[in-house]
């Protein structure tokens, strides 16, 4: 579902990202992990089409995403660290916003809205305006935003800023749910316990290169440590 | 929904949202608008009858007027519009949002265009009616002439923002700070050339306005669009119908052209620079700089030097803030290839004082807007990372005394210079230049205490893009203060001078010096105030 082919990326005369490859299967759950600075959010950025690459291709189900950046972006969701939402709409205008584009039908949208707002526990504030959210709340919309339309793929940048425990869990609980029905996700973090026990494979990202990749499993075996923290700190300490 | 009734409801909701948390402000800030439009119309109809009463001469100044005034109103939309779409086109993360979408790149960049178009002109349009309906009413002419006239301004406007747009792409493109500057140099010569071939030409003593006055002629040449909505206006005035129906069907068909090229040129161009400025410009490495040298001589107190070079350093390195400000220069260049015209030591006294006390208010303007562009967002300029002021163990006093000189000094230095300049090139008497140095540098302590002061009170460390600040209603709140204490102020004085020499007033050194004193203790306790209630307003503001 996705497919990245020798991606580098260089910015002026630093190359961020150098000849990353990866091949995600359908209903995957990915996870890049990364010190800060390795290039996790550029190859993000790459894949949902915002940046263009230096060099190298990357397919989202197929389409190529600089040539048939349409198709590619309706089976693509993204969400950033840092939300972009419309200060000055309600969630629920926001959310309409969101459908429309994606030519959801609207019996499909309210029942599917209503449900996720009651699930998030956003219905009281519906028609209150973005701006008096919290980093949390605006999150929590997003996720909505995400879920309302069921992408194919989905690509999280560090998914659990600003939420609190209870959203967290139920963010985990409705990732797992859209893997098993069929969306790939890939998902970079700096928690490894989300990627320990949401992940089916793990890569680890330092200086622009994929340094390694498997399954936990795999990684435990390969590096003959216990746990994820211990594989990370020793194949990024010269890094960091 | 679209991008485009997106913002209609988001204009929609924080009106509600605002008339609910805050009715009376609500209420005051309507108040203020509505009496604002009355002033203006009354001041334009004012001023109206003061050139008609001058005798035929008026009538024909009035004209000579409309052609210059839409033509600088030409590329003033132009140049606001590159600014805008740089701001909320090229560096805003709402366009990240929607290339995110699967939205075809043409309908994103013709949304920005839209958008662009409506921020950068809905101020000179609210103006331009109002104007329409002043003319109207003192010329007597038909209550459909004002209507019929806006239908002129709307393609005027698209045409101005589409050369905006172009230029705007064009730049940001293919165009570095190297090379911006060798443009720069090349079209400043080419300026000086021209310049040097106007001085060859016949040194006749030109008359006030006449058609000698190479800025008028610019504004008139028929196969320019601005001219269009002038002689379409003035067609209309003498009720030729048809030459109305020609300019109108000109300005129509260049902007439907105009809408046909905005999505073509966005497909090509629109991506290569969004990449350029969004992403790629955060990873510029910027060595010690001659700033970082300068401000180690140890004449600041450690806190205001700090504070200076990082105020010095952000400006040089937001293209969008030292764009404007060559900008402004550039058009000050055709001001003062008119000013050396004037002949002013061949008029009549009365004239004199006229255009005396026009070009302090020229001077004025130029001051108000720096300081509206500059001076208002200094506060929303430090964002989400005000905290870090807020926390430094500096009192918030001190900021506000760098902010103040880091404005004044700059804003004192250009406009002391334009007045010396002018005055120079209009021949005017000592006395003359050094009165109006002093309103001068008093306006600029006013404006500069009031933007900072309002800039404060209205500072909004969340916005997607701290430029926008000025498009804000506290920056329009701004400018309307900033403008009406430089229009009192030409007027106070300016009447005084024309009552004298009317002989009305028998002593005008003892009537100026009396108002000059009141004026300018008034000033500097308005200054005081207005920065006192944005200190207390900064002070409260939680994180």
């Amino acid at each position: 579902m996705i497919k990245v082919i020798s991606l580098s990326k260089k910015f002026n005369s630093q190359w961020v990202i150098r000849n990353l490859n990866l091949n995600i299967k359908k209903g995957e759950f990915y996870c890049l992990l990364g010190p800060n600075g390795a290039g996790k959010t550029t190859t993000l950025k790459i894949l949902s089409g915002l940046i263009k690459p230096t060099q190298g291709k990357v397919y989202l189900g197929g389409f190529d995403v600089e040539r048939e950046y349409l198709q590619a972006k309706k089976l693509l969701g993204f969400i950033p660290d840092t939300p972009f939402l419309y200060e000055n709409l309600t969630p629920w205008e926001f959310l309409e916003f969101i459908a429309n584009i994606f030519g959801i039908e609207k019996n499909t949208f309210q029942k599917e809205v209503n449900y996720y707002l009651e699930l998030f526990n956003l219905k009281e504030v519906k028609d209150t305006l973005l701006k008096e959210f919290s980093h949390g709340m605006k999150q929590r919309v997003l996720y909505i935003a995400n879920f309302i339309r069921h992408p194919k793929v989905l690509l999280i940048d560090e998914p659990l800023v600003g939420l609190d425990p209870h959203a967290i869990y139920l963010i985990k609980d409705l990732l797992k749910k859209e893997t098993q029905q069929g969306t790939t996700i890939l998902m970079c973090t700096h928690i490894l316990s989300i990627a320990e026990e949401l992940s089916h494979r793990i890569g680890i990202l330092d200086k622009g290169e994929i340094i390694v990749q498997g399954t936990l499993d795999e990684l435990k075996k390969r590096m003959g440590d216990t746990n994820l923290e211990e594989i990370f700190l020793k194949l990024t300490e010269t890094g960091e | 929904m679209n991008p485009l009734t997106i913002k209609l409801l988001s204009f929609k909701n924080i009106t509600f949202f605002y008339r609910r948390r805050h009715p009376l402000k609500f209420f005051l800030i309507i108040l203020c608008i509505i009496l604002t439009i009355i002033g203006i119309y009354f001041a334009l109809v004012e001023g109206f009858n003061f050139l008609i009463h001058l005798g035929g001469i008026g009538s024909v100044i009035l004209k000579r007027l409309l052609f210059i005034m839409f033509s600088i109103l030409f590329f003033m939309i132009a140049i606001s519009f590159g600014i805008l779409f740089y701001t909320s086109g090229v560096k805003s993360k709402e366009t990240e949002f929607h290339l995110l979408l699967p939205q075809s790149l043409p309908r994103i960049t013709y949304f920005k265009f839209w958008e662009a178009v409506f921020l950068s002109s809905w101020i000179p349009l609210v103006g331009l009616i109002i104007f329409s309906f002043a003319y109207t009413k003192i010329n007597h002419l038909s209550f459909t002439y004002p209507f019929i006239a806006i239908f002129h301004f709307i393609p005027f406007i698209i045409i101005a923002s589409f050369l905006g747009y172009i230029t705007s792409l064009g730049v940001l493109r293919f165009l570095n700070i190297k090379k911006f500057f060798i443009f720069s140099l090349i079209l400043t010569l080419l300026l000086i050339l021209l310049y040097k071939k106007e001085l060859t030409q016949e040194k006749t003593v030109l008359y006030f306005l006449s058609e000698k006055v190479a800025f008028l002629k610019f504004s008139q040449l028929w196969y320019l669009p601005y001219s269009w909505v002038t002689k379409g206006l003035v067609a209309l005035e003498e009720n030729y119908w048809g030459k109305v129906l020609i300019y109108l069907s000109n300005l129509y068909s260049l902007s439907a052209l105009c809408i046909i090229f905005v999505p073509l040129l966005g497909d090509k161009f629109f991506l290569p620079c969004f990449y350029k400025h969004f992403y790629a410009s955060h990873k510029k490495t910027y060595p010690t700089s001659l700033w970082d040298n300068i401000l180690k001589i140890k004449f600041l107190p450690v806190s205001l030097r700090n504070f200076l070079l990082k105020d010095i350093k952000l400006f040089l390195r937001e293209p969008a803030l030292w764009l404007q400000f060559l900008v402004f220069f550039g058009l000050l260049f055709f001001y003062f290839l008119n000013l050396r015209k004037f002949s002013y030591h061949a008029m009549e006294p009365i004239w004199k004082n006229l255009i005396s006390f026009l070009n302090t208010f020229s001077v004025l303007c130029i001051v108000c807007s720096l300081s509206i562009r500059f001076v208002f967002p200094q506060w929303s300029l430090e964002g989400r990372n005000f905290w870090i002021l807020k926390l430094a163990p500096f009192s918030l006093k001190e900021i506000f005394l760098e902010k103040f000189i880091f404005s004044f000094l700059p804003l004192a230095i250009i406009s002391g210079g334009l007045i010396l300049v002018s005055n120079i090139m209009l021949e005017s008497q000592p006395s003359t230049f050094y009165f109006t140095l002093f309103i001068t540098l008093i306006t600029c302590f006013v404006t500069i205490s009031f933007s900072l002061g309002l800039g404060a009170y209205f500072a909004d460390f969340k916005r997607d893009y701290y430029l926008k600040a000025v498009e804000s209603i506290g920056g329009v709140i701004a400018l309307i203060l900033n403008l009406t204490y430089i229009i009192i102020t030409i007027f106070t004085f300016a009447s005084i001078n024309h009552l004298f020499l009317r002989g009305k007033i028998l002593f005008l050194k003892r009537v100026t010096n009396t108002f000059l004193v009141l004026w300018t203790s008034l000033s500097i306790l308005f200054s005081f105030v207005i920065l006192k209630l944005g200190y207390n307003k900064l002070e409260k503001k939680e994180y």
